[in-house]
């Protein structure tokens, strides 16, 4: 047996010229995410189907619900176009809304794409409800707040649906290239790339990591969250530096109020450096504005200017708990607050800085003599590829 | 090269011999001891003589030994027993104690049992006096740890009980000890001590794990019902191999303690005088002298604190050089808790973050200790320049 959605995309159908190529990128992720299945995608004009095994359905839809560039979606039954068959399946969907408990007050709501049918939009949706009233008892039409709506779609054929499901929106990962995460462990970068890739970012991700002062359930504790991220984004390099030489040598000759500042000035370099060995044309970090001494305009500026890519900051205005409700639906969270420290605790000074004189830190930088070893660390950096399956 | 193993308080090296020759047992004595037939009443005399085996190395009569699952559950079936009693009153527990009496405890505290605790000093240890002045006529059960898993201290186990004895005119206090830490250790009267009961772990002394004693001196009515089994106060057909291990291994633990003991020092001294070329070093409880004396600290732990190197980041780079040691607690272990015990006896958190414990047995030799603290002085000094402020 196979199952038939129907796929509503987005923001992509606002687009233009260039709508051909947003279309094919959500194809391919749809694909991609699905690989394994034996499956159909097919459709183009702001629709979507796909046909995937009845075995397989709650994979697709997990795969649909998460897929940046579908609105909705919803699962569909494909019917000639005769209006017993059709009048048929609205009685079956209807009789089923009701033993659900969904409520007695319905809509039926068609659309007429293919304009060679004999009867309008208008028409088709009376004969239906008609149809209801008459074999569902105690249902009453409700255009305005309907408990229910069955959907008809005359095309090539006719598709008849009830409830859409909600996708996350956004666009199709890599239609706008890609990017480098700066990913803690924490629970905002992760936000901050799952956000970035809402945008149709392409991501791969950086993690410095400090052994024997980080543990190495704390680097799999990143690579667990690589891990989740990687579903929503086709999958994920992710980069891991030692860091740990870069960050003694900056603790001993810094100056120490600024030690967190410079460390992530040096790890804005690193990543400057991986991101463009790998196309990347961005960073993007999970800074918010004062949460921290090191996010202060100042200290943003001073840390950002180790790159001259573009920084995406996406969670630069949000409060925590915004931030921390995306986290949890995103499913980061629980993994993000496991206890396993970072070093940036460790390593950080007890009265930092917030207001750093620019020119200062850049000398002071300079000064510490750290580009062989920062080289080093990028040179020695592992990539652990993170396929996006589901497990 | 091989390991080098210096957690034994968490667990100790099994003994191969004991564990072969305990399998071997099991193995010819299958039979369920409570059934009837041959192949049952042989099992049946198997385990009885085993389980004299066992009191007699521990100055008791197998009538009041109930072979349990560890020392958890041994803690677990004396303490939870207060759950049946109609009527609430106290319980006075140090507050040194392992999870195995303390979180039971906290659940007897849900439950509207008021939960007393003593601390020690900064030594670690309790008073008898400083207990006792928290027994009243509503007291129904107190607890203390024999020897403490985290700092070593041992406890004046029998003149508090002697005290509560004393104090407790009508006998309605049930003085349980946990003694995980001592038994093969330290000898062990148990009936001339002046307590109620007693939990014992076998692997802790070179047993099988999943097996532990619980020595039983007063009447209890346990949370448990089953098929009777230990005179039904742990059900469940009973362990022939870890009764069989148990057996095998407190003797050979009772046999060699002096021997074991003086060895222990020896190993004590050496990473006391090595370990003091450490800059800041301190010895979680109290001046060397007293360090070495067994009756006051175990000859077998020694808890240190090497300011300001966290103990999960000291036990890492150590274990990468082939030791094995542990941080304050094995059981608060991957928990971002200051432990408890730490905090009872007033350490500062900088202190109770930065401590490792380090636990010798009977089968480490001097060199390896000499090459440990090679290897402990040299790491440590390198993370206190990395780390230092």
């Amino acid at each position: 047996m196979k199952r038939l959605y129907l796929i509503k995309i987005g923001e992509i159908a606002l687009k233009g010229g260039n709508r051909n190529f947003f279309e094919k990128r959500l194809k391919k992720n749809i694909k991609f995410a699905l690989r394994g299945i034996k499956c159909t995608v097919w459709g183009s004009r702001g629709r979507f189907f796909i046909e995937a095994p009845e075995e397989s359905a709650s994979r697709v839809e997990d795969v649909l619900g998460r897929t940046f560039g579908i609105k909705g979606y919803s699962k569909v039954q494909r019917l000639p176009k005769e209006l017993e068959q059709i009048t048929e399946e609205a009685v079956r969907m209807a009789k089923q809304n009701i033993s659900d408990g969904r409520g007695l007050r319905f809509k039926i709501q068609t659309r007429r794409a293919d304009k060679g049918f004999p009867m309008n939009s208008y028409e088709i949706s009376c004969a239906l409800g008609e149809a209801v009233l008459k074999e569902v008892k105690g249902t009453v039409v409700d255009l305005k707040n309907p408990d229910w709506t069955i959907n008809v779609e005359m095309r090539e054929t006719a598709y008849l649906y009830g409830r859409v499901e909600k996708g996350p929106g956004g666009l199709p990962v890599s239609c706008a290239g890609s990017g480098l995460l700066l990913l803690s462990g924490g629970i905002d970068s992760p936000v901050a790339g799952w956000l970035m890739a809402k945008r149709g970012l392409k991501l791969d991700a950086i993690y410095f990591h400090t052994y024997p002062y980080t543990s190495d359930e704390a680097r799999q504790k990143v690579i667990d969250l690589a891990e989740i991220l990687s579903k929503y984004t086709c999958g994920l390099n992710l980069h891991i530096v030692p860091f740990t030489d870069v960050q003694l040598a900056i603790k001993e000759r810094g100056f120490e109020k600024a030690t967190t500042l410079l460390m992530r000035y040096a790890m804005v370099k690193i990543a400057d450096r991986i991101a463009k060995e790998n196309n990347g044309l961005a960073l993007v970090t999970g800074e918010a504005l004062s949460q921290v001494a090191s996010q202060t305009p100042e200290s943003i500026r001073y840390t950002g200017s180790g790159t001259d890519l573009p920084i995406f900051r996406p969670l630069i205005g949000m409060d925590k708990e915004e931030i921390i409700r995306i986290a949890e639906n995103i499913d980061t969270y629980r993994t993000s607050i496991l206890p396993y420290e970072d070093c940036c605790t460790l390593f950080a000074p007890e009265h930092p800085i917030t207001h750093p004189d620019f020119d200062r830190l850049t000398a002071e930088f300079s000064e510490l003599g750290i580009e062989d070893m920062m080289d080093k660390a990028a040179d020695e950096t592992e990539k652990i590829y993170l396929n996006g399956a589901d497990k | 090269m091989k390991r080098i193993y210096l957690d034994w308080a968490a667990t100790a090296l099994p003994d191969e011999t004991i564990v072969n020759n305990a399998a071997a047992s099991a193995l010819e004595h299958f039979g369920n001891p409570s059934s009837p037939h041959g192949t049952g009443r042989e099992a049946n005399t198997y385990i009885a003589a085993e389980r004299l085996k066992i009191a007699a190395s521990i100055g008791t009569d197998p009538a009041k030994l109930i072979l349990t699952s560890g020392g958890t559950e041994s803690n677990n079936i004396v303490l939870t027993s207060l759950l049946n009693k109609p009527r609430k009153g106290n319980i006075v527990i140090s507050g040194i104690e392992h999870a195995a009496v303390y979180e039971p405890a906290m659940m007897l505290e849900k439950h509207g049992w008021e939960v007393r605790t003593v601390n020690p000093g900064s030594d670690g240890r309790i008073t008898a006096k400083r207990f006792c002045s928290r027994i009243d006529e509503n007291t129904r059960m107190a607890a203390v740890i024999m020897v403490n898993n985290e700092t070593g201290a041992v406890q004046p186990v029998t003149e508090i009980g002697a005290t509560v004895r004393a104090a407790d005119t009508k006998n309605l206090i049930h003085f349980h000890v946990d003694a995980v830490q001592a038994a093969g250790k330290y000898p062990l009267n148990l009936d001339k001590m002046p307590i109620d009961s007693a939990a014992l772990s076998s692997h802790k002394f070179r047993g099988p794990r999943g097996t532990g004693l619980l020595y039983l001196n007063r009447q209890i009515v346990p949370l448990y019902a089953g098929g009777g089994q230990e005179q039904g106060l742990r059900h469940g057909t009973e362990n022939t191999f870890g009764l069989a291990g148990t057996a095998a291994a407190l003797r050979g633990a009772v046999s060699a303690m002096d021997e074991n003991l003086a060895h222990a020092l020896k190993l004590k001294t050496i990473l006391i005088d090595r370990l003091s070329e450490i800059r800041g070093v301190r010895f979680n409880t109290a001046d060397r002298s007293l360090l070495l004396n067994p009756e006051i600290y175990s000859p077998y732990i020694l808890s240190v604190s090497i300011k300001p190197v966290p103990g999960e980041i000291l036990v890492r780079v150590i274990s990468d050089r082939g030791f094995d040691i542990a941080t304050g607690s094995a059981c608060a272990t991957g928990k971002k808790k200051k432990s408890r015990v730490m905090e009872a006896m007033g350490i500062n958190s900088e202190d109770a973050f930065s401590t490792v414990r380090i636990s010798t047995g009977p089968t480490n030799t001097i060199e390896e200790i000499n090459r440990f603290c090679d290897t402990f002085v040299r790491e440590s000094s390198i993370l206190i320049k990395n780390l230092r402020r």
